[in-house]
């Protein structure tokens, strides 16, 4: 299992992950509503604020337990797990998507008052993606390593290129 | 910015090993290696696509 994966999943408790993931989602929802009932500007930008500084404390919970590792005592998550939790993410993502559409269409990507959380909110998304990402490789780790081999078969066959050369 | 920390993890995020690791630009994600003071990229694809090529 890749090291990231196994460091999240054993430093965050279930019912901890349960809180983080479906307070996102609720809010996300929540706001979603609000912008389909055509909701005041400064109610939403409240909101899309709150959503965002949500999403930036998880991602903060995450890098901490990546960065501390996994405990060596303590047994790896099973697979059901793994599979659960980047679902959960994958749901997590689509309903962010489906409210930046939504907003997107109702102007608020224009409005000065809601603009910068909604970017940031489609910034977070993409790392929850990420992480889903990461948790479905985590059980397939020979994907990951043949296209690393590719890499280094290329590299082998002198077919690279510096930096220099691609900018 | 990678090349000056490739260890970030507000930049990247490994992968099989802490040396093999992955980083997205926009809807991109790119894989790349670090060996002592080189930086290798092995393979750069959209998102949802790029581990479903092979």
């Amino acid at each position: 299992m890749s090291t990231a994966a196994i460091a999240v999943l054993s430093n965050f408790e279930r019912d901890r992950w349960n809180a983080d993931v479906y307070g996102a989602m609720a809010l996300a929802s929540q706001l979603s509503a609000l912008v389909k009932n055509r909701a005041l500007t400064i109610r939403l930008a409240y909101h899309f604020w709150r959503l965002n500084s949500v999403l930036g404390d998880f991602f903060v919970d995450i890098r901490r337990a990546i960065k501390a590792g996994a405990p060596k005592d303590q047994a790896p998550a099973t697979p059901e797990r793994v599979l659960e939790t980047a679902q959960d993410l994958r749901k997590l993502h689509r309903t962010l998507e489906h409210i930046y559409g939504r907003a997107k269409r109702a102007g608020l990507t224009n409005n000065s008052l809601t603009a910068g959380a909604l970017n940031s909110v489609c910034n977070y998304n993409e790392d929850v993606l990420e992480l889903a990402e990461l948790l479905e490789l985590s059980l397939k780790p020979e994907v990951v390593e043949s296209i690393y081999d590719r890499g280094r078969a290329e590299r082998e066959r002198g077919d690279i290129f510096d930096l220099s050369e691609v900018e | 910015m990678i090349a000056k920390d490739p260890y970030d993890l507000h930049l990247s995020y490994p992968l099989t090993a802490t040396d093999k690791r992955s980083t997205r630009v926009g809807k991109f994600r790119v894989l790349f290696q670090v060996d002592s003071e080189t930086l290798t990229v092995s393979d750069v694809g959209p998102r949802g696509q790029i581990y479903r090529k092979l």
